[in-house]
């Protein structure tokens, strides 16, 4: 049996016949047509591209933080927010990074950004049904009964606010499914909820679960119908061409 | 004669020429890999424009330091993977063997229908190593490159799939020497 790594190199075959020249005409003028901001981005180096959507996610959660910071800091334990905030942020930059790096061509792949939807998803979660940090009132029963809607309507204005332009960002600065595996494109809203969560972790002082489950994780809703819109949109222009 | 790396280096800072000859080197051998198991020319060339593209778009994100052929192999076998997901058919199922490269060889011919049913009961993984070293023409490391893995690991499932053709193969009486002539290249 053969042991080599190396395997005979195809030479080459000169396009002498000119039979590619409509197919060149063809890409020629697709490349004209990549004009605009939009292809601009998506041509963007990757490591750019990477850096403006973190970018983005950062600057909303420090404009929060910096203009409307959670009321009840003071009563938070340091090392828990630190950790819920490094938590969100780190899988939000990672989903964001995976999606926008280049392109891989390997099925393994698939079942890891499975593994690493779940891993978002479990702790999105367990941050939301953690007990209380604190068991201060009004922070404690505030937005329950009758307030349960108004305040979860109003952090998932705020959330989704947050989350709608960095997944908008991120679809512009992307270069289109053929450059990932499938799931990986579940990243983008991933990535995008989680900065949503960000901002909602370092504003809302609400500690009932009920509230966490409504106006924080549900912020997954919008951003999942809308990208969900996007797809949908993006697929039936690819198919039609 | 200019490098690929060299090429697209000089297509990174805007020569069109280059491209061209870039082009030229390799629209052929890709258009043979997009017919495989596709046999539709027009679709073909439609994966191929959308290579180019691709190619264009991700320019910036070339690196001149690293080998062209991988990174545009990944680009195009991404793009027909793409295409064979919205049509909602399975690439891999699809594999063939080109008869025209086997002289004739009746025991050979054979070998070569049996090798593909066989390959096609891979798992993704090593039927992608698979594609690559047989049908591309690929080395390991270049494998390594174009999968996102290591040498190690692209070896490994190399001689996964190598031990798991050799008993399908065998249980379909498939042991003449003369018809395993094509698994013995993937032995690693």
């Amino acid at each position: 049996m053969s042991t080599t790594d190396d395997h005979p190199q195809t030479e080459p075959r000169p396009d002498a016949s000119g039979e590619f020249d409509d197919l060149f005409a063809r890409i020629e003028a697709d490349i004209e047509r990549e004009r605009g901001l939009a292809a601009r981005l998506r041509a963007l180096p990757r490591w750019l591209a990477i850096a403006l959507a973190v970018g983005l996610i950062l600057l909303f959660a420090g404009l929060w933080l910096w203009l409307w910071p959670r009321s009840d800091m003071h009563l938070y334990p340091d090392w828990r927010l630190l950790l819920e905030l490094a938590a969100l942020a780190a899988l939000s930059i990672s989903a964001v990074h995976t999606f926008l790096s280049g392109p891989r061509l390997c099925p393994t792949h698939e079942p890891l950004i499975a593994l690493r939807l779940l891993g978002h998803l479990i702790v999105a979660l367990a941050i939301v049904f953690m007990p209380p940090a604190h068991l201060t009132e009004p922070y404690l029963s505030a937005g329950t009964g009758s307030m349960l809607w108004p305040c979860a309507t109003a952090c998932l204005s705020i959330g989704t606010s947050a989350a709608l332009p960095v997944l908008g960002l991120i679809l512009l600065l992307d270069r289109g499914s053929a450059m990932q595996v499938p799931l990986t494109r579940m990243l983008a809203p991933a990535g995008a909820w989680l900065g949503g969560m960000l901002v909602l972790q370092l504003h809302c002082p609400i500690l009932a679960h009920e509230h966490q489950v409504l106006g924080h994780a549900g912020v997954l809703v919008p951003v999942l119908a809308v990208w969900a819109l996007i797809e949908g949109l993006r697929r039936a222009r690819n198919e039609s061409v | 004669m200019v490098s690929d790396e060299e090429l697209m280096s000089r297509y990174q800072r805007g020569d069109r020429a280059a491209f061209r000859q870039l082009f030229e080197r390799y629209a052929p051998r890709l258009r043979r890999t997009m017919l495989r198991g596709l046999h539709d020319r027009e679709v073909a060339d439609d994966l191929l424009q959308q290579t180019f593209l691709q190619l264009h778009r991700a320019r910036a994100d070339y690196r001149t330091d690293a080998s062209f052929r991988p990174w545009i192999y990944t680009i195009a076998l991404n793009v027909k993977r793409s295409y064979f997901r919205r049509v909602g058919r399975r690439s891999e199922g699809a594999l063939a063997i080109d008869p025209a490269s086997i002289d004739g060889d009746p025991d050979e011919l054979m070998a070569a229908r049996e090798l593909r049913q066989a390959v096609a009961t891979l798992p993704a993984a090593q039927r992608q190593v698979v594609e690559l070293f047989w049908f591309e023409g690929f080395s390991f490391p270049e494998i390594a490159g174009v999968v996102g893995s290591t040498h190690g690991a692209v070896k490994v499932r190399a001689h996964r799939a190598y031990k798991s053709i050799r008993a399908t193969l065998e249980r379909q009486g498939v042991t003449e020497p003369g018809q395993l002539a094509y698994l013995g290249r993937l032995a690693p």
